[in-house]
């Protein structure tokens, strides 16, 4: 897969475009964490989200002006077929999973397989724990996610709360600088990226009461 | 034109600027391309079809009639494959495609009994004629691949020349020979036409259709056989229409142009769209009939739909008006006229709360105001006993929990569908007009009978109706559709939220009333909603086009477009539409059945055989035949025996009985 070159107008003017898909189980606040990302706010989940909605953020990373379109699609299992054809397009994945409701972790795996069998190859896929701020409630350890993102080759695990506004911007910058880092190496010619585990172990970020950690697993 | 005396008998088709490339044959003759003169004839009950060159056309001596029984002409007869000799000029696709296909090349015999004439030579020794009756098959181009052209192969496995259709298209001589054969397609090659394989043809259909998983509602028993009569029919149709595979051609080819000129440029190159659309059809099996099986719009880049009328809209149907047209016992009069009134203007909002009843099928139009307090009381009982009546008692904001009740009531009511997202989306209105549970569950249940089909596991409602938006938009601006291939997007997939709840966000609450009570009157034909889609569509063709909008920004304007659509515009705009669509003379079969402009009754594969022109020539008002139509079978059954309604009758409705 090519990922995205240099500014196209001046009117649309960015270093990177890139197109990241934001999929997981019903509910697990993808729509809020989205929204955040866009708006910095909070805003109590207004409705479901039908087919595949559209954000659109720039963000400076590294001095380089990189052009995010995240891509929020419906959870749920019926809507699989239409979100499935947005996969193809992307160069990056989302899986969230609310880590108050264990079922929604467990498909984790499961959207794992979907981005494989639909989505490009080398797909960098990162994998975020929302809701964070209900802690309490907690029904996946955080211990447990890494274990998976490590089995699965996943770049990064973050606990994340849209309501708190805790590492949603992270969860971006990080996946933009990966995505730029792959890049680079890629229009040097220096390797394919099939070749690319920039770093093999995945960058674990939790969110402890305030501090968010990285454990390098 | 040349003299018909020549060619004694009825001409039936005649195409001037037919070639033969003789230097793609054996002979290498100087003159590579020979144009000629190709008919189709009617003489002593045979039909025949002969080409000659255009400076022959007079000599009938120089005939080559190739009948097996017949002994005093050339025979042309397989030799194989010489082209070993051709140079790199034959590497560009055009010449390539056509090697592939002549993998046959020919040469003649000598003649048997001495009679051929001594001048043939250069031009005239090309030509050829033979009886249909002769004819084994026929072998066509590869879809958009330059002009057409057409291989006629014989029962003795004779291989005539290439014809290429240089002037106009063998469409027409297919269509010209269809009156007197059938043709059908090859299990083995879609571009191979057999003569008069029927019966073995229609099974092989039936079992490409049952293995195919675009048909897949086939198996899952959605479609019952009438259904699937007519889409093996339209499968048939399909394949003795290489028209529309050339057109499909068409747009791939626009697809690779578009992809050569982004590629230039590494910002926007995305992946390419060959490869896309093989992965969304792959995806998204339903869809491939949009691009390659929908039938109907082979002709429509033809198709003049004339002006479009102006249409004018009326003030809401009052109370007053309403309250006029019911008799003493409380039975609707004029039914028919009133849903004209309520297609014009809507209701006023007084008025909702009685006439959505109505017009959901959860109330008989011809039903008494006794009949009708009958059937909600025991509707009421029913719809209390298996709940606890949270009604009263919500401390959240007891409009949700009331919507949350009564979509746990449908869960369990349809059970086999389940909850899927965007069915409250189709609720809420209706509870917001009823103010009150039980109503307001019997009109959503009447209201999912129609809508049932988006939400199923396959969502082969949506699919289905993707692919009928594709087939009217394609009708209305084939231009904007071939656009949007180009951009990836023909599967409309940036439409999937208006169909899927109706139009719900994209319009204001209230326009939303608006819009559904209009729909609900079922005027001014089938699939209103589509129409309403082609009006916005239309709205935004420029912008999309001008700014030259690609796959992402397509979908992001139209998501975008939520709550800034002009209701009324757009009502006036899809009834021109229909409007222009039902005078229209030639409308192609495809659009008269979405829209329902034509007698009910589905054609069967054998009441139509080969004879697709006469279709869509309804009068006017079987437009508004389809108000007539049962499409809350359903509910009308529920009506007659409520007290069934835990047995939950609509689950299995779409289940062939």
């Amino acid at each position: 897969m090519q990922l995205s070159g240099s500014a196209r107008t001046a009117e649309e003017d960015f270093d990177y475009l890139f197109k990241i898909i934001l999929i997981g189980d019903s509910n697990v606040g993808k729509t809020c964490v989205v929204q955040h990302f866009k708006s910095g706010v909070y805003t109590e989940s207004r409705q479901n989200t039908i087919g595949v909605d559209f954000t659109v953020r720039s963000l400076e990373v590294d001095g380089k002006r990189v052009k995010m379109q995240v891509w929020d699609t419906a959870g749920q299992e019926r809507f699989r077929t239409i979100t499935q054809s947005y996969y193809r397009s992307a160069h990056a994945a989302i899986i969230a999973y609310d880590l108050t409701r264990r079922a929604t972790f467990e498909s984790v795996p499961h959207w794992i397989h979907e981005i494989e069998k639909y989505g490009a190859a080398n797909l960098v896929i990162m994998l975020i724990g929302n809701k964070s701020d209900r802690w309490e409630e907690r029904h996946v350890l955080f211990e447990e996610a890494c274990t998976l993102a490590e089995k699965h080759g996943l770049l990064a695990v973050l606990e994340t709360s849209a309501k708190e506004s805790r590492n949603i911007d992270e969860v971006f910058v990080l996946m933009a600088k990966e995505l730029i880092a792959r890049n680079s190496l890629h229009l040097y010619g220096e390797s394919a990226l099939n070749s690319l585990p920039l770093d093999s172990s995945p960058v674990l970020v939790a969110q402890r009461p305030s501090e968010k950690t990285h454990c390098t697993c | 034109m040349a003299a018909a005396g020549v060619v004694s008998g009825k001409i039936i088709y005649e195409q001037e600027g037919v070639y033969i490339h003789s230097s793609c044959g054996k002979t290498n003759d100087q003159d590579s391309l020979i144009s000629g003169i190709l008919r189709v004839l009617e003489k002593d009950a045979e039909v025949i079809v002969d080409w000659r060159p255009l400076d022959d056309a007079l000599d009938s001596s120089s005939v080559l009639y190739a009948r097996k029984d017949s002994s005093s002409v050339v025979e042309w007869t397989q030799a194989p494959k010489e082209r070993a000799h051709r140079g790199s000029e034959y590497l560009n696709s055009y010449e390539a495609e056509w090697d592939m296909i002549n993998t046959v090349s020919f040469k003649k015999k000598p003649h048997t009994n001495g009679d051929a004439p001594s001048h043939r030579n250069g031009k005239s020794k090309w030509s050829f004629l033979f009886s249909l009756t002769d004819l084994k098959s026929i072998k066509q181009n590869k879809e958009g691949m330059g002009w057409s052209y057409l291989v006629f192969c014989l029962k003795d496995d004779v291989v005539l020349p290439a014809l290429h259709f240089h002037q106009g298209d063998s469409k027409l001589l297919i269509e010209a020979l269809e009156k007197y054969v059938v043709l059908c397609e090859s299990p083995q090659d879609k571009r191979t036409l057999l003569v008069n394989c029927q019966n073995k043809s229609l099974s092989q259909s039936f079992e490409n259709l049952l293995d195919e998983p675009a048909y897949g509602l086939i198996q899952t028993g959605l479609l019952d056989r009438r259904k699937l009569l007519w889409a093996i029919h339209h499968l048939k149709k399909i394949k003795k229409d290489p028209y529309t595979a050339t057109m499909v051609g068409f747009s791939k080819v626009t697809n690779y142009i578009f992809d050569s000129l982004r590629g230039s440029d590494p910002s926007t190159h995305q992946r390419p769209p060959s490869e896309m659309a093989d992965f969304l059809s792959d995806a998204i099996p339903g869809l491939k009939i949009n691009q390659q099986e929908e039938p109907g719009f082979e002709v429509i880049t033809r198709i003049d739909l004339g002006e479009r009328p102006v249409v004018q809209r009326r003030e809401p149907v009052t109370l007053e008006e309403w309250t006029k047209n019911i008799d003493s016992e409380g039975r609707i009069l004029n039914v028919d006229n009133m849903k004209q009134m309520i297609f014009r203007g809507g209701l006023s909002h007084a008025l909702r709360k009685q006439a959505w009843k109505f017009l959901l099928g959860y109330f008989p139009w011809d039903s008494t105001k006794e009949e009708r307090t009958q059937l909600q009381k025991q509707k009421k009982d029913v719809n209390r006993t298996d709940r606890t009546n949270k009604f009263y008692e919500g401390q959240d904001n007891p409009g949700l929990i009331l919507l949350h009740d009564i979509l746990m009531t449908y869960c369990m009511y349809d059970f086999d569908l389940g909850y899927v997202q965007g069915m409250s989306d189709l609720l809420s209105p209706l509870l917001y007009v009823m103010e009150n549970e039980v109503d307001a569950f019997w009109c959503f249940a009447s209201y999912m009978d129609q809508m049932h089909h988006n939400f199923e596991e396959q969502m082969q409602g949506m699919k289905t109706q993707l692919i009928q938006l594709s087939t009217l938009l394609r009708l209305l601006d084939s231009g904007f559709c071939s656009y949007l291939e180009s951009q990836d997007s023909g599967y409309l997939y940036f439409c999937f939220r208006w169909l899927l709840i109706r139009f719900k966000r994209e319009f204001s609450f209230l326009d939303i009333l608006r819009l559904w009570e209009v729909m609900w009157t079922e005027l001014p034909c089938k699939n209103f909603h589509l129409l309403l889609c082609c009006a916005i569509l239309e709205s935004e063709k420029q912008q999309i086009m001008e700014k030259h909008y690609g796959f992402n920004e397509i979908l992001k304007h139209i998501n975008e477009l939520s709550m800034k659509i002009d209701v009324e515009d757009t009502l006036c705009k899809a009834e021109a539409i229909s409007l222009q669509m039902v005078k229209c003379k030639e409308l192609p079969q495809a659009v008269c059945e979405i829209l329902g402009l034509q007698d009910s009754e589905i054609t069967t594969p054998d009441s139509d055989t080969g004879e697709d022109e006469n279709v869509g020539l309804t009068s006017p008002t079987s437009a508004f035949q389809s108000n007539t139509l049962p499409t809350l079978a359903a509910s009308g059954a529920r009506d007659e025996s409520p007290t069934q309604i835990p047995a939950s009758p609509n689950v299995n409705r779409l289940t062939p009985s």
